[in-house]
Formats: C-alpha cells, structure tokens, sequence
C-alpha cells in the first residue's frame, strides 16, 4: 500500500500533463518538448509565491498554474512560424534554457534547488497526510481529463483538428490558426503549471531536474504511441508507460529507465512512420 | 588585452574541433533533412574507443582504428535504425535519432560504470606564445587537423564523383534515384562518411577534455546550432558558424562564468531557429528566390553559390 501511496501522486501528475498536452500534440499536431518548462515555471513560481505570503494554500497553486500559462504563451509567441522539427528543437531550446538559467539564479538557490517545501493545504484539506497527497494529485488527473475531454469534444477542439489538418484552409475559412495553436499550448501549460505546483508540495523540493527533458521527451512519446486523440488512450498508455518508469526508478540505475525511454522513442518513431512530412516554418 | 587574446585562441581551437560535428550535422541533414541527435554520442564513442586503443598501439594509429571502428558501427546502426523511415517521416526520423543517443549514452554510462577517463600520456609541454595567447602544441595539432578535415570533406563534396552524387540526392532524391543514382549506397556512405567525422571530432576532444558519457551533449548542441546558423546543408557555413558559436561561447562564459557555452550554444540555436531558419545565407539570399519551391536546397545550394 505504501508503495502504490507513494507511486500514484507521481504517475497521476505526470499524466495531468500528458492529458493537457493532448489538444497542441495529438489534435493540433505540434511536436511538444517544452512541458518541462510549463512544470518548472509553475513549480518555482508556486513556491516562490508560497514563501513570499507564508502559506501555501489554493492561491500559490493557481499562481503556479498562471506561470505555466505564461511561459507556454512566451513559447507559442517564439514559435509562432515554425513547424515539424523546427517546432520541436525551439520548445526544447526554450526549456533547456529556462533550466540552465534556474541552475545559476541566486533566488533559486542553485542546483540543490528549494527544499523543505511544505505541502500545505487546499480548501481548508491539509495534504500532510500520504492519503490526502494522493488524493489532490488524482482529483487534479480527473479535472484535468474530464476538461480535456469536454475541449477536444467541443467546437474549439474541431478547429485546433482543422489547424493541422490543412492550416491553409483553416485561415482561408477564417480561423486564426495562430491564435488557436497558442490556446492549446496555454492550456497545457496551465494544467502542467498546476501539476507542478503540487509536485513541489508532494517532493517538499523545487528542483529543474524532477520533471526534466526526459520527462518532456516522455510526455512526447505517449501521445504518439497512443496514436489517436483520445483522452482514455492517452491515459492508458500513459499509465503503463509511467508505472514502469517509475519501478525501474526505484529498483535500478538512472541509466537503465533512460535506456527504457530511448527504446520507448523508437518504438514512437514507428508509431509515427505514416505521418506526412511537415515544413519548418509557416510561409506568413 | 590578453585575456581577450586568449579566450580567442581558445574558443578557435574548440570551434574546430565542433566545426567537425558540425559538418557530420550537415551532411545527414543535406541529403535526408532530418538531425542526426546520436551524433553527440558518436563522437563520446569516438573517444572512448580512442582511449582503448591507445593503451595497445601509437596513438596516430589509434585514432585511425577508433574513427575506422566507430564510423562502421555507427553508420549499420543508424542505417537500421533510421532506414525505416527516412522515406517517410522526417518527424518519425528525429524521434528515432533522440532514442538512439538516449540508448547509446546511457549505454556508455553503464558499460564504463559512469566513470571519467583521462588520456594517460597527456603530454606536458609548455605553452607557446602567439599573439598575446598561450597555445599549447598538442591544441596546435588538434585544431591543425580540424581545420585539415574540413578542407577535406569541403573537397570531396564539391569536387568528387560521389560528392555530386550526394548533392544529386540532396537535392532531389527521387530524381536521383530516376536517373539511376544508387541512392541506397549513396546515403549508407554518407552515415558512414558523418559517422567518421563525429568520431574524429571526438578522439580531437579526447586530447584535452576528460572523457565521459555525456561528453558529447555540449559539443552537439553547439555544432547543431552552427548547423543552423551556417544554413542546414553548408559545409562551409556549418564549419565558420561552428568556430563564430565557440568564441562567442567562450567570451561569454569569460564575462559572466556562470553561463556554460552550451547555455550560449542553445540561446544562439533558439534565435536561428526564429529569425534565420534557412541560415546566414538564407537570410541575404535573394526574396524571390528564396520563396520558389525548386530552388535547389542544402548541399546542392551550397554548391551552387561557388
């Protein structure tokens, strides 16, 4: 039991991104590997709020959820134009520059990060307790699912499918295909700035490298393994694929789970052998 | 004045020795346009098997051996990794390139116990003085040979029977295959040509950097940026944007010690991305020009502007 107490908070924030980044990766298409920046901008942002006012209750969640909004639509501004692999290397450029950039800031402390985080309480709940933990982190996976459910299934969802499908048409029918690329990838970065701002209470530690690129990578490659825009195969897969990298964490070497997720991006790389080739930077 | 001095010279040596990669970069993405990420990796390999061989045989000769061995390995490898898709997904070609450099560097960090190895038979010898900066003869050689490779390769792409096969295929590879190119051959060869390159860029690094299995990670982000900035299919401007990314690195690092030059590296990846997607020369190219679809692209283009 202390295992699965210990194992559900990770894996269900973990899916809380995956879950919210399906509308900019599976419907829209946009090969995502920014989220990490998303988690860490709300997880900073979270406790920095948290230790400035002295509580960490709804509000520092919703401001670390406001951060990861923010920085997703710093992101969608940067990459506006760029499609396909350009897409792809500027998200990770952009995350690995905010994690470097954390690394050498004094208010941050430096590698070792924040510690001592308290988890604090939402709703008058305090999340002390493993079991409250677990609970908030899944209460958030299921809010974030069903939402994520709602917009995919809404008239928005067609158009963001509409912006992949042929974006040129899109914007001769009148669709502001910019606008709704950078709805979608605020709306993950809203969902992983939350997640973010509950994994520092859980870990009791900010750190850049909790949620780090191959963590991004990892969101990445389920979604493309779960091939079609569906909320409870994204969920599916995510689950496997996490419960595993989450064993592999506790019984062997770093090396051995990041070997699990290159072979994973292979096996996503057959997944993706059908898809059409993109261009990196949309004629304006 | 000579710390500016020698921040320069250091700066240079390395961008040489990243100008190196940063050809390997160029040359995949030329003929198939997609990042070859492992390439990073095949250069930490290129070391480490250097660093074998030069226990039992001189070291010219290991050099040799490891590039030799390394090339061959690496370019079956990627070839089954990649020849899956490199005729349908250029997206599909990226994941697969990320999955191997994530296998093969942790593989490095598990077969070597996550250990750092240093050249046993560094020599001491002491530093030149040349033009206000201190440069040691084993940096003279490396960056020497640098230089030397990337004459080389400029060469055989410009001005050999298979450097006009690859710019055929880079520019058009089903035509090229039309005409009776054998373009199967001729990708195989440049995975292998790239895979040599990254390998002797590695054993270049060995002589001066300690060896580990994420050695690779800073020298590739900086020669895929100077892939970038140099335009995606340049020899030449792959290489210049390498040595230009490595002093600018190093100058920066010198004003504020904090910032690596792979912070730097990827700063200059993120702008070239956004404003200079088709590259220095890209941006000064003619507008109309640049806007027609059978222009001809990457080493093709590159060759043409000579």
């Amino acid at each position: 039991m202390s295992l699965i107490l210990e194992l559900a908070p990770r894996i269900a924030l973990f899916l809380v991104v995956v879950v919210a980044a399906m509308p900019a990766v599976t419907q829209a298409r946009m090969l995502l590997l920014g989220t990490s920046a998303f988690y860490t901008a709300g997880a900073f942002a979270s406790v920095a709020f948290g230790l400035g006012v002295h509580q960490f209750g709804a509000g520092s969640l919703l401001v670390g959820g406001v951060a990861g909004g923010l920085t997703a639509a710093f992101l969608a501004i940067v990459c506006r134009n760029l499609r396909g692999d350009y897409f792809a290397l500027a998200t990770l450029c952009i995350a690995e520059l905010l994690r470097l950039v954390l690394l050498i800031s004094p208010p941050f402390v430096g590698p070792q990060g924040i510690p001592g985080v308290p988890p604090g309480y939402i709703f008058g709940i305090s999340l002390a307790s493993p079991w409250a933990m677990a609970m908030a982190c899944i209460a958030l996976l299921a809010f974030a699912s069903a939402l994520t459910l709602f917009v995919m299934k809404a008239p928005w969802g067609a158009t963001v499918q509409a912006t992949r499908d042929n974006e040129r048409a899109a914007r001769t029918t009148g669709l502001a295909s910019h606008a709704i690329r950078r709805t979608a990838l605020i709306y993950a970065g809203v969902w992983a700035g939350l997640s973010g701002a509950l994994g520092v209470r859980y870990l009791s530690l900010a750190d850049v490298n909790t949620f780090a690129l191959s963590n991004s990578i990892l969101v990445l490659v389920v979604l493309l393994l779960a091939a079609r825009p569906s909320v409870p195969m994204a969920l599916i897969v995510g689950l496997a694929v996490s419960t595993v990298a989450e064993l592999l964490r506790l019984v062997t070497t770093g090396a051995v789970r990041e070997i699990y997720f290159g072979g994973l991006l292979l096996l996503a790389a057959i997944a993706l052998r059908g898809e059409t080739q993109d261009r990196e930077v949309q004629p304006t | 004045m000579n710390d500016v001095a020698q921040v320069f010279a250091n700066g240079l040596i390395a961008g040489t020795t990243v100008g190196v990669l940063a050809i390997s970069y160029t040359l995949i993405y030329g003929v198939l346009r997609f990042i070859n990420f492992a390439f990073g990796e095949i250069l930490m390999l290129g070391a480490f098997v250097f660093y074998l061989a030069s226990a039992s045989m001189p070291p010219p000769i290991a050099a040799i051996v490891a590039v030799s061995i390394v090339g061959i390995g690496a370019a079956a490898l990627q070839i089954l990794a990649y020849s899956p898709f490199y005729r349908r997904s250029r997206l599909a070609c990226l994941i697969a390139a990320m999955g191997v450099s994530i296998v093969l560097q942790n593989g490095a960090q598990i077969a070597f116990a996550g250990r750092s190895l240093a050249m046993p038979w560094n020599p001491a010898v002491a530093p030149i003085l040349i033009c206000g900066a201190y440069v040691t003869a084993v940096q003279l050689w490396v960056g020497g040979v640098a230089i030397m490779l990337m004459f080389v390769v400029d060469f055989i792409v410009r001005r050999t029977s298979w450097g006009l096969q690859v710019r055929a295929i880079a520019d058009h590879l089903e035509t090229a295959e039309l005409l009776g190119l054998r373009v199967n051959t001729v990708i195989a060869s440049t995975f292998f040509m790239g895979s040599c390159l990254a390998a002797a860029s590695g054993v270049l690094l060995s002589f001066e950097h300690v060896l580990k299995p994420t050695m690779g990670a800073s020298p590739g982000i900086q020669a895929f940026a100077a892939c970038v900035v140099g335009g995606i299919g340049s020899v030449r401007g792959g290489a210049i944007a390498a040595i230009a990314i490595s002093v600018l690195g190093h100058f920066i690092s010198f004003v504020v010690p904090t910032i690596a030059p792979e912070t730097s590296a990827y700063a200059v990846l993120l702008l070239a991305l956004v404003f200079l997607p088709e590259g220095v020369a890209g941006f000064f190219a003619p507008r109309v020009r640049s806007r027609t679809h059978d222009k001809p692209r990457g080493l093709a283009a590159s060759a043409d502007a000579t």
